[in-house]
């Protein structure tokens, strides 16, 4: 085993300590097209002196290369960190609130960066990189959230912030980043799994150019007719609720984005014999937000108009996963990420009805497969929704004698459990305060650890 | 150093006694409820927002989150001693009587009566529980005598009050509805329909008054538990083929046909196939047999209300029950029965819901009906 002193790239690292944990170099292949990026070495790492050996290693190889159509010895293998801190898997938390507030980097942040800079280096051919976990994102594209980036692709640290701007696409001299979570999360969350292997299944699509499809543009007149199926979704402001803009899609080249000025009554264009073979349909995600806004625009015939909710479909499905449509589209859409750009993005819109689009499609398919749960949506569900939204347009009374009356008890009973605590504190601890109690707790009475065996009494 | 959350503080206060963590839990339970009820000063109505996103299927209300404020009566001019349920009347009202009438209006509240036991009968074929069930009878009374060995009482619906059961009640020195062995069969029956096994009976509602009537500690709850299991043979082997067929696909479905997805834990499932011990996925999956049936029913019924009666609003959903919103003018009761306690075919067998139902006025007067 190399160890950490006797290399001398290391030095200076803050995670150095006295040298004595072992290190472990990348795996580098020349001229292979992936290069996957872990986090740091495991004890078994640490023992062979080789990047993924241990439980997460072999995982990776047993089922996400197969999934990826990657083979090991065929694939670059790096660590973002490349020696096992204190000899424990745990690392300093990427995130450290009282350096970030004053603008600087914490400790994770400096080892990663010395890390890159005295051992990392992208082989040539490399041509995606996949980086597994916060500190391998972090590293790798100065991102920090693997859930918010998690199935989407980013470019490599210092080559452009294109990204923050459109719906981002790798041009052939790009070396995209493709975000997914660290395989040791998925032992503690099994649920990470579905979504972990859709993003490696991405791989042979991100190399052979057909994931993502580059962004088409959109389009700003309104259509002529209203499309026979399409995904809808509105933009309002958040304080005044007036309706922005629309964006549309209906399978076709580009979406539809058209500003609320230009809003109008849009000809449904089918004749009723139409809509009676095939009635038109149109998908939204959280019906509930776009609804009001398209049945002013379509009036009375909306009424001839099928819908189906994205958000209910996925929430019958997949009762366990988020619903939002940033993560199902991580999952099933067409385009790169566009939610990050924010609402007043003209691209975010028309990246919601292209999304929506993609996703109800995908949850239709998966319909089809099990006819019993598109019964549980179609009847159980999705007739709920105008009962719900009546519900909560019209509200409920209050009784503001109660709510005066409810407030004085509960600040009562807040004042008597402080008075009481600080009879036995000795002083004006204020119970409101973390900090206080943090400190009376753990260094008054100092708790904490884990005892064997009984209930063990404070010291205070 | 560690934190002081109310996770963190729970899971500290398992191993560590000390007063403060309990005045840190209690002033951290009641600023949240602050927290909610500041912003409502002056606001002639609350508009909360429903979601279908909740994991059992139902629909979770926040802005406020109504379902989850106390029923505990904190009215200042109650007269009833202790803690009780708020009666949603003008001298005893909870938190979730803070939403009223408005003039003109009603609100007609049901809840289901047991209804995941009911379901839990049916699916287990536990057809001595489902007639109990039909007749209205006294099933904690019933339960607690198969626990027990003692003979069934000869009036299965009074038991504490029927003549035929005077020789009964005299035999078992019967303490009538409050008896310890009572308060084991309701205990146990309502909190091991669903569980993974004894164990579980920590967690199940009114365990420390169980604990307290019957005097027993952590051990003796957990035989009792064992007790009641033993004598439901059905049900147990109804747990083992729930489990034995979500271990093998990941995944479980309703009577209605709602499905859950299982992300099982390779170790889970190889600890059941080793040595048939369920793990956190068993119980996942018989929470959702009966959650998420209720979920559908629940939706299925407020669906039938809002059909046959468009002039109903929906109030908000809580647990088993369901406030509704009337038109002065507009009165369903009894006709609304035949919606809401219907009967449902659940493994082939007929299972009729019952519910209890109120009525609140909006003058604040409150009346049971029956």
């Amino acid at each position: 085993m190399r160890l950490v002193r006797d290399v001398p790239g290391c030095l200076g690292c803050p995670l150095r300590g006295d040298g004595s944990q072992g290190f472990v170099p990348d795996e580098i292949i020349e001229r292979a097209p992936v290069l996957v990026v872990g986090q740091n070495p495991g004890e078994q790492e640490e023992a062979e002196g080789k990047p993924f050996v241990g439980k997460t290693g072999q995982t990776m190889e047993k089922t996400y290369f197969k999934l990826a159509g990657l083979e090991r010895g065929r694939v670059s293998i790096a660590n973002a960190l490349r020696c096992r801190w204190q000899d424990s898997n745990e690392l300093p938390p990427l995130v450290q609130p009282k350096q970030a507030q004053a603008g600087k980097r914490g400790i994770a942040e400096e080892a990663l960066l010395h890390c890159q800079k005295a051992h990392g280096y992208l082989p040539s051919g490399t041509k995606l990189i996949v980086s597994q976990g916060e500190y391998a994102l972090w590293s790798a594209t100065g991102q920090r959230s693997v859930t918010s980036w998690r199935g989407w692709l980013l470019p490599l640290r210092g080559h452009g912030d294109g990204w923050k701007y459109e719906i981002w696409h790798p041009s052939s001299s790009d070396i995209p980043v493709l975000a997914t979570v660290h395989l040791a999360a998925i032992f503690r969350d099994p649920s990470l799994a579905l979504p972990t292997r859709m993003d490696w299944q991405k791989v042979p699509r991100i190399l052979q150019g057909k994931w993502p499809v580059r962004f088409p543009g959109f389009q700003t007149a309104p259509p002529k007719v209203w499309p026979l199926n399409s995904a809808f979704d509105t933009e309002f402001n958040p304080d005044t609720r007036e309706l922005t803009r629309y964006s549309l899609y209906d399978g076709g080249d580009r979406p539809w984005v058209v500003e609320a000025k230009d809003v109008s009554n849009v000809p449904v264009g089918l004749t009723g014999k139409e809509i009676l073979q095939a009635p038109p349909t149109v998908y939204m995600h959280n019906m509930e937000a776009d609804i009001l806004d398209l049945e002013r625009m379509l009036g009375p015939r909306i009424q001839e108009f099928r819908f189906e909710d994205t958000m209910l479909m996925h929430a019958v499905l997949w009762s366990d996963l988020p619903h939002d449509l940033h993560y199902l589209g991580s999952l099933f859409a067409r385009t790169n990420s566009w939610k990050h750009l924010g609402y007043e993005s003209l691209d975010y819109s028309a990246g919601d009805a292209m999304g929506t689009w993609d996703v109800a499609l995908a949850q239709l398919r998966e319909m089809k497969e099990d006819p019993q749960s598109y019964w549980v949506y179609r009847n159980s569900v999705f007739p709920l929704a105008p009962t719900i939204m009546e519900a909560e347009r019209v509200g409920l009374a209050l009784d503001q004698g109660r709510v005066g009356e409810a407030i004085q008890h509960f600040e009562v009973l807040q004042e008597d459990v402080s008075r009481e605590a600080q009879a036995y504190a000795g002083y004006p601890l204020n119970l409101g305060s973390s900090e206080q109690v943090s400190r009376w707790l753990y260094e008054v009475e100092k708790i904490g650890g884990k005892p064997k065996r009984g209930k063990m009494h404070a010291r205070g | 150093m560690p934190g002081v959350s109310e996770k963190e503080l729970g899971a500290l206060k398992e191993e560590w006694e000390s007063p403060m963590i309990d005045y840190r839990l209690q002033y951290a339970g009641v600023d949240s409820v602050l927290r909610y009820l500041r912003p409502l000063v002056g606001l002639e109505s609350v508009h909360p927002h429903f979601l279908p996103t909740q994991k059992s299927g139902r629909w979770s209300t926040t802005n406020p989150p109504l379902p989850n404020f106390s029923v505990g009566c904190i009215s200042p001019v109650c007269t009833r001693e202790g803690w009780h349920v708020g009666r949603s009347s003008r001298n005893c009202w909870s938190l979730r009587d803070l939403v009223i009438p408005r003039k003109g209006e009603w609100f007609l509240k049901y809840d289901w009566n047991a209804i995941e036991p009911r379901i839990a009968a049916a699916e287990s074929g536990d057809e001595e529980d489902l007639e109990l069930f039909a007749q209205d009878a006294d099933i904690h009374t019933i339960r607690m005598c198969r626990m027990f060995g003692f003979p069934v009482p000869p009036d299965v619906i009074n038991p504490h009050q029927a003549e035929s059961c005077i020789e009964w009640r005299a035999d078992l020195h019967w303490d009538g509805k409050d008896d310890w062995r009572r308060v084991a069969g309701k205990v146990c029956g309502l909190g091991l329909s669903y569980a993974i096994g004894a164990s579980a009976i920590h967690e199940a509602r009114d365990v420390d008054e169980l604990a307290r009537v019957a005097g027993l500690d952590k051990r003796g709850l957990e035989a009792m538990a064992q007790r009641y299991l033993d004598s439901k043979p059905r049900l147990v082997s109804w747990k083992y083929r729930v489990w034995d067929g979500l271990y093998r696909t990941s995944e479980v479905r309703t009577f209605l046909g709602r499905r859950k997805r299982l992300f099982i834990a390779e170790q889970e499932r190889q600890r059941w196939l080793a040595y048939r011990r369920p793990g956190d996925a068993g119980k996942q999956g018989l929470n959702h047999l009966a959650q998420g049936s209720v979920a559908d029913i629940m939706n299925l019924t407020i669906i039938a209300i809002k059909r046959t009666w468009p002039e109903s609003r929906f109030g908000y959903q809580s647990h088993d029950g369901l406030l509704t919103v009337w038109p002065t003018h507009l009165n369903p009761w009894p006709a609304i029965r035949e919606v809401v306690e219907r009967t449902w075919i659940i493994n082939k067998y007929p299972v009729k819901l019952t519910a209890t139902w109120h009525r609140v006025n909006d003058d604040g007067t409150h009346e049971e009906l029956s």
